[in-house]
Parts: C-alpha cells; sequence; structure tokens
C-alpha cells in the first residue's frame, strides 16, 4: 500500500514536470494577455514536482525505518539489526534510491529557481524573473530522465515476496561519511545543471548582458563550491577508512566527479572576461555546456558498467538511456548557441596576450585540457577495448604524468595572471608588479633543499606556491594602503572594507590561497611520502618510520558489550610511538603517542539462508590509526593479526603535510563565502549614481561619487 | 592568424603529452589463459609489465617470513587461475581486505618467467554481497 503511493507519487512528479514544461512552451507562444498565467501555472507546477518527489523520498525514508522488506530495494540495502542512521542513508547506498535522491535535489534546484524568479513578477522584466520560467522549464526537461529512470526502469518501490528481514548494507559503507560525502558531491553534481539551465534560458530570451554573467555566476559558484568540497571529502572518506595510506586514486569515478569541476572553473574564470570586456560570449556558453554534459557523462560512466570502478553499480543497465539523454542534450546545447551567434558575437578583441585575458585565457585552456586528459585517460580502456579488442588499464602513473606538468603550470598562472593589468602590459612592467613575489620564490627555493629528498615537481609546486601566495599577499597590502592613503582609515579597518568593497576579486584570492595549499598538500604527500612494507611484529618490539619509532605492545579487543552491533569482531594493535630511535628508547621512556590501527569484522547481517553463505568469510576492513599535524601524517594499518601467537603485521606510512589539503577547503568555502556575498553597498552605490544623473546633482555628491569609485577600483 | 597559431601549439603540445604519457605507461591488461597460451610462441609476455587479471586459486596463501633491515617481511606466493590456466604470484605487500580464493582479481606486475609474475599491486573487486542469493530463495529460507 505505502510502497505504491510512493511509486504513485513518482508518477505525479513525472506528469507534473511534463505540463510544467508544455505549459511554459505555450506560455511564450500565446498572446501576452494570456502568459501571465501560464507561467503562474507553471510555476506552480514546478513547485509540485519538488514536493511531490519530497513526499517520495520521505516515504522511501519511512519504508526503511519500518523495515518494510516486501520492497527489494529496501531489502537489498537493510536489515533489522542495522543502525538508524545507515537505515536512512540506505536511501542512497543503491541504484534506483541513488537516482531518487539525484532526481530530488534537482527538482529542489528548480524549485529554487523559481521562487528566486518569483520575487518579482514571474516572467516579468527583471532578469531573475524573465529567465526564470524557462530556466526552471530545462530543469525540469533534466529531470524528465531522471524521473523517468525512477518511475519506468528501476523503481525505488518495486515489492516482492514480503520476507522478515532485509540482506542489510555492505557493512564497508556504514561509516559516517556515508551520511555526508554522498548527498554533498550529489548537490554538487546536480547543481551543474543550473548554471546550464540558465544559461540555455540567457540563450532563448537573448539576454546575455552584464546582469546574466551576475546571475549565472552566483549560481555557478554554488554548485562549484559543493561540488570540490564533496569531492575532497571522498577523499577524507577513503584516507581515514581504507587504510592504503591515500586519497586519490583516479578511479573512474573520482575522475568523472573532477571534469565538470574542471570545466566549472574554467567559466569562473572566463565569465569574469565577459563581464569586464564582452568578450568570449559563446566560449562561456560552451563551457556551461560541457560542464552540464560532462556531469551527465559521470553519472553514465558510474552507471553504465564500461569501465571496471570500486564505485561502479553491480546491477548497472541503464547506461543506454543516459547515453541517448547525452546525444540530446548535446545536440540541443551546442544548437542553441550555433543558432544565436551572431548575439553572442564579441565586442571587443584581444588586444595582447600579454593581458588579464590572455592569462584567463591560458587558465581556460589549461583546465579544459586537463579535463580532456582525464576524461581520455578514463575512457581510454574502453574505445581500446571497442576498437580493436585489446584490453588495456590506464591508471594512476598516466594522470600523474600528465596532471602533474598541467597542475604546475596552472599553479603559475594563478600567480602571474592577477598581476596583469587588462588590455595590454608589457614585459617590463609585469616584472615589476612580480619583482618580490619572484624574489620571495627565489629565496624560498634553497630551504627546500634541506628536505628529506629532493622531488622536482613537489620543490617547483612549493616555489610557485610561495610566489602566488606573495602575489596575493602583496596585492592585500597594495590595496589596504590605497585605502589608508585616500581614506582615514587605520589598517584593519582599511583591510576590511578592503574586502567587503571588493568581495568578487578578494574573495577569488582567498580561494586562491587555498589552491596554493592544496597543492602544498598534493606535492607534500606525493613527493615525500614515505612507506614500509608489511612488517611482522613480536609484542614489544620496534619498526622505524622516517624519525618514528613504533613499538608494538600487543592485540586487543573491545571488551564485549562495546562491540559496534554490526561488528563480529575487532582487533586493534596497541602501538606505542617514540620520536628517537629505537636505542634511545628506555623502559621509561613516556611515548609520544599510542595508536590503535585495528581490523574490523563484520557480521553477516540479515537472515540469509546458510548456502547462500557456505564459502563467503565475513567481510573485513582494515581501519588505519591516524596521529595528524601541520607537518605530517603518520598512518598505521594494521594488516594481519595473529592472536595465538600475539604477532601483528604493520604498515605504516609517513604523508606531508596532508592536513594542508583539509585545510584548504576552509579557504573555499570562506573565499566563495566572500564572493558570493549580496553587493548590497554596490547596489546603493548604482542607485545613488542613478539619482546622480539628475541635474539636480550638486558638484558635492559628484566628487563623493568619483571618490566612492577609485575606491571600488582598488 | 597569429591566435589560430598559438591554438594549434597549445593543442599539438596537449596531444603530445597524452600520447606519449598513455604509450609509456599503459598497460597491457589480459587473463591468465592468453598469457600462458603465448607463452611458448614466438609472442611470449615474459619480462613485460603486464596486468593479469582472473580468479585467486584454491591453494591456500603461502606467507614466507623474512628477515631483512627494516625487519620481519612476509612474502606471499599465491595463485591465479582462469580457465584451467595457472599463474604463480609473488606479492610482498598487503594483500587487499576483500582477497578470498575464488574470487576475481587482478594482478599488476612483472611477468618474470613463463607462469611466475613478481607482483607489485595486487587488487580485488569487491564482490556483491551474497550475489547468488536471489530474494526468492531468501523468503524460502525465512519461511523455514
Amino acid at each position: 500500500m505505502i510502497p505504491s503511493i510512493g511509486q504513485l507519487m513518482l508518477w505525479l512528479a513525472l506528469s507534473c514536470a511534463v505540463y510544467g514544461i508544455a505549459i511554459t512552451i505555450a506560455a511564450y507562444r500565446l498572446p501576452e494577455a494570456r502568459r501571465q498565467a501560464c507561467l503562474s501555472s507553471a510555476f506552480n507546477a514546478t513547485l509540485a514536482v519538488w514536493w511531490l518527489v519530497a513526499a517520495a523520498s520521505g516515504t522511501l525514508i519511512y519504508l526503511f525505518l519500518t523495515d518494510d522488506f516486501s520492497v527489494n530495494y529496501v531489502w537489498a540495502h537493510s536489515s533489522l539489526a542495522q543502525p538508524i542512521q545507515f537505515k536512512v542513508s540506505a536511501m542512497w547506498a543503491g541504484q534506483s534510491g541513488s537516482l531518487l535522491l539525484w532526481t530530488l535535489m534537482l527538482a529542489g534546484y528548480g524549485a529554487l529557481i523559481a521562487v528566486v524568479g518569483r520575487r518579482h513578477e514571474y516572467g516579468g522584466d527583471k532578469l531573475e524573473a524573465q529567465l526564470a520560467p524557462t530556466a526552471a522549464a530545462v530543469v525540469q526537461g533534466i529531470n524528465l530522465l531522471f524521473l523517468g529512470l525512477v518511475c519506468f526502469v528501476t523503481k525505488p518501490f518495486e515489492t516482492g515476496p514480503p520476507v522478515t528481514d532485509g540482506s542489510g548494507m555492505n557493512p564497508l559503507l556504514q561509516n559516517y561519511w556515508m551520511q555526508i560525502h554522498p548527498p554533498t558531491l550529489y548537490l554538487g553534481y546536480v547543481g551543474c545543471s543550473v548554471p546550464f539551465a540558465w544559461a540555455a534560458a540567457a540563450l532563448l530570451h537573448k539576454q546575455f548582458g552584464k546582469d546574466w554573467v551576475t546571475l549565472v555566476r552566483r549560481w555557478t559558484l554554488i554548485p562549484w563550491l559543493i561540488l570540490g568540497v564533496g569531492i575532497i571529502m571522498g577523499g577524507a572518506w577513503a584516507y581515514e577508512t581504507l587504510g592504503w595510506g591515500g586519497y586519490w586514486a583516479w578511479d573512474p569515478v573520482e575522475n568523472a566527479s573532477l571534469m565538470p569541476w574542471l570545466t566549472a572553473t574554467a567559466f569562473l574564470h572566463s565569465i569574469m572576461i565577459q563581464a569586464r570586456r564582452g568578450m568570449l560570449k559563446n566560449w562561456n556558453m560552451v563551457l556551461v555546456s560541457l560542464t552540464f554534459l560532462l556531469s551527465v557523462f559521470g553519472t553514465f560512466l558510474t552507471r553504465s558498467g564500461v569501465v571496471s570502478s570500486v564505485h561502479s553499480f553491480a546491477e548497472s543497465n541503464i547506461g543506454g538511456y543516459f547515453l541517448v539523454f547525452l546525444g540530446v542534450a548535446l545536440v540541443l546545447s551546442f544548437g542553441l548557441i550555433i543558432w544565436r551567434r551572431d548575439e553572442l558575437a564579441t565586442e571587443f578583441t584581444f588586444e595582447s596576450v600579454l593581458s588579464r585575458e590572455g592569462a584567463f585565457m591560458l587558465n581556460n585552456w589549461i583546465l579544459l585540457g586537463s579535463a580532456f586528459a582525464v576524461l581520455w585517460g578514463t575512457i581510454y580502456p574502453a574505445l581500446r577495448e571497442a576498437i580493436d579488442g585489446q584490453s588495456v588499464s590506464v591508471g594512476a602513473p598516466y594522470f600523474n604524468k600528465v596532471m602533474v606538468p598541467l597542475g604546475l603550470m596552472l599553479l603559475g598562472l594563478t600567480g602571474i595572471g592577477p598581476l596583469m593589468a587588462w588590455r595590454r602590459t608589457t614585459p617590463a612592467a609585469l616584472l615589476r608588479t612580480a619583482k618580490w613575489p619572484i624574489v620571495a620564490a627565489i629565496a624560498a627555493a634553497p630551504l627546500f633543499y634541506f628536505l628529506s629528498a629532493w622531488h622536482t615537481g613537489a620543490v617547483t609546486a612549493f616555489c610557485l606556491g610561495v610566489f602566488v601566495a606573495a602575489g596575493i599577499i602583496l596585492e592585500f597590502v597594495k590595496g589596504t594602503r590605497a585605502r589608508m592613503s585616500m581614506t582615514d582609515e587605520g589598517p584593519r579597518t582599511a583591510f576590511f572594507n578592503l574586502l567587503l568593497r571588493n568581495r568578487r576579486r578578494y574573495g577569488g584570492y582567498v580561494v586562491h590561497l587555498g589552491i596554493v595549499l592544496l597543492f602544498a598538500g598534493f606535492a607534500g604527500s606525493s613527493g615525500f611520502k614515505i612507506e614500509t612494507e608489511p612488517i611482522t611484529l613480536q609484542k614489544g618490539e620496534t619498526m622505524r618510520v622516517g624519525e618514528y619509532t613504533l613499538r608494538f605492545e600487543g592485540l586487543v579487543e573491545p571488551p564485549p558489550g562495546q562491540l559496534a552491533p554490526e561488528k563480529q569482531q575487532e582487533i586493534a594493535a596497541h602501538m606505542t610511538v617514540f620520536l628517537m630511535p629505537p636505542d634511545k628508547i628506555k623502559s621509561d621512556t613516556k611515548p609520544m603517542a599510542t595508536l590503535y590501527p585495528h581490523i574490523d569484522i563484520f557480521k553477516l547481517a540479515g537472515n540469509v539462508s546458510p548456502e547462500a553463505r557456505a564459502g563467503q568469510a565475513p567481510q573485513s576492513a582494515r581501519r588505519p590509526a591516524i596521529m595528524s599535524n601541520l607537518a605530517n601524517d603518520l598512518y598505521l594499518a594494521l594488516i594481519d593479526a595473529n592472536n595465538e601467537e600475539n604477532k601483528a603485521s604493520i604498515k605504516a606510512y609517513l604523508n606531508p603535510l596532508v592536513m594542508w589539503i583539509w585545510i584548504s577547503m576552509l579557504f573555499f568555502v570562506a573565499g566563495t563565502a566572500i564572493a558570493m556575498w549580496p553587493d548590497s553597498r554596490a547596489t546603493r552605490a548604482e542607485a545613488r549614481a542613478k539619482a546622480d544623473e539628475s541635474p539636480r546633482a550638486s558638484a558635492g555628491a559628484e566628487t563623493k561619487l568619483a571618490r566612492e569609485k577609485a575606491l571600488e577600483k582598488i | 592568424m597569429k591566435r589560430y597559431v598559438g591554438l594549434v601549439v597549445i593543442l599539438a603540445a596537449f596531444g603530445f603529452l597524452i600520447a606519449t604519457s598513455l604509450n609509456s605507461v599503459a598497460m597491457k591488461s589480459l587473463p591468465v589463459h592468453e598469457l600462458r597460451a603465448a607463452d611458448s610462441s614466438p609472442h611470449s609476455y615474459v619480462g613485460q609489465r603486464l596486468r593479469v587479471v582472473g580468479f585467486v586459486g584454491k591453494t591456500p596463501v603461502k606467507s614466507i617470513e623474512k628477515t631483512t633491515d627494516s625487519g620481519i617481511v612476509k612474502a606471499h606466493y599465491f595463485t591465479v587461475v582462469d580457465k584451467e590456466q595457472t599463474l604463480n604470484v609473488t606479492f610482498h605487500d598487503a594483500l587487499p581486505d576483500t582477497f578470498r580464493a575464488g574470487g576475481p582479481v587482478q594482478v599488476d606486475g612483472v611477468y618474470s618467467a613463463p607462469g611466475v609474475i613478481e607482483a607489485d599491486h595486487v587488487l580485488t573487486k569487491c564482490p556483491s554481497k551474497y550475489e547468488a542469493e536471489s530474494k526468492a530463495q531468501s523468503q524460502k529460507y525465512n519461511s523455514k
């Protein structure tokens, strides 16, 4: 009964989406007088889709919470013993439920667009309101694919024979990251449709002026940030719980999430050229479309089974639908751009390669090239297989070889770009502004010589990082000084006002600082990583990693009753850590830390027949223990434990600077927040500028305005 | 015109970077029976770096402890089988959590002699749980 209600709501949502699209199209075909009524109805349809899908999702979660194992999806991903938080997150543990989550988020974005548009007369003159009905309809159009899939192909509410217990969620997923990472990543991924929807609306309504740039920038920053944070969170999940010492493996599904992020980053940069110089309008449309298409392509990769990945869904057979959709979307989006090519023509042309525009263009090419390199490496095995039947594998070595030089070039540009003037600059002028950052980078280089080992790529990254950071700090200092000389503000006030007055620019710089930290983390952890073989230790024996000595104090198990319900056993190695050679350790030396890397052995959850269970050893997972500080992570994994002889095999890693990868996330969030904060002052200044245009404006107000404008330019 | 020259140069550089990297690191991947079948042919794979796929053999993993400078290290010896052909694997690092006899496995390493690979990476695919069991079977068991 309840499952049928859930399914019914999805069907209704699909109908509402179809109706919403139809009535929006009709609105622009009908005479002006009836348009408003139609758009009003479309608005309601958009909200109805959201409420219906939200109710359906709530229903699925309810079915999980009430252990209704007659529903196949609930049976496959939950069991009576499953802790309540995992019953909720089981909603997205499999194919159909995660598609439902996708639909839910897309419907949510659609509703958000509609609500924002409704703040003014829906479909009226104000740009957001004018484009919102069309953008919402485009979102519904994309949602037809996902709604169609959950309605007809992979139905989350499908029921089967009633059973008393489910087969349980994969224990490897039973982790708090399961509640955080997939929804975050999806929110970013799904969000890639939103800038595309605004772009399509802009193309249809021929509205891609300055206001559109401001609007689409804001709607891109949100999914861009969420996707970026989601990707880093995925790395943190792998790092913290999987015990192989790394955070990124160039797995096809990881690559799939990285590609749209790279093109979105390119878009966020080149849209600035459009804002400033009215150039690259068609290019920007291409980038928005690519970002969206790559997000769909990533979903196709994950769910079609064409590439093998640890993340793939076993039961995937829906790739064809995505491929067809991708084809249609490709033709429609590029068709639209070609159709509007005259309106998208450039107002200005490049004056010099040595200019801010030139740097942005290069940045775009490198980002796009990176996205292509990742795409090519990801699909190459599948292409080869299809073309000449040869089976090859492309792994981390390829990606590292291609992406390291591209990444370093990009990092260098991050430093040079902001130092270049718009339109044109001369080499001499550039050298003058870049003088101190270059000096700083050169001065820092000898310091890296004293590192434990030489690693050209990593040291280049460090030097470039110093260069970028010095450039940004210099910009902040210059700006603050200029404000101080033009106003009577103190240094602190001047600094904060600088941030507040030029949010986009200085918010961007804060994000750039985050990029520097991210690269420092990558360079440190890949260039200077120390990794031991698994060493077998008797009680009291020691092993070395870097400067650390590790002593095995014995195997321990949690007292009965304290074992988590999903686990059958948990064996931990009690390890003490010393920062000295083993011969210096006396019997009374206090260890600097105690770590417990362990192995979790999971119960075979659910009610499963002994025949099916025969021959299946219980699943186990190695859970590392990590001691982090700003300089490095000591990362221990328990490989084998021998209870009878009280012996353990320990693999130790020393991963420098990994902490900075997680810290960089804070800079991304802070910088994006600064850049996005609604610019109430700007609007006020604009309003004042308009008022000043009236003949009654006094001379005093004019000079004040000029001063205001000079300050904005700093 | 100048712009297009720049564009072509950039594209060519990308193409070159990608192609050379791919050639140098893309690894041939093949199942055990194909690898063994080529042993006696002139196209033997001995000496090449490869990825071999198959299933973990039923013979139990033999682990031999060796004392090295850094401590006692285990060397693992196991077999990978596929279509009645067997490959012997030597591996010094940690075997994955999901390593089980009969489970699908891929082994990267240097094919040092016919039938022997010195592996540096062993990867297992997560077998999805209780694959053989359908919901109907589960129901039968539940109703017993």
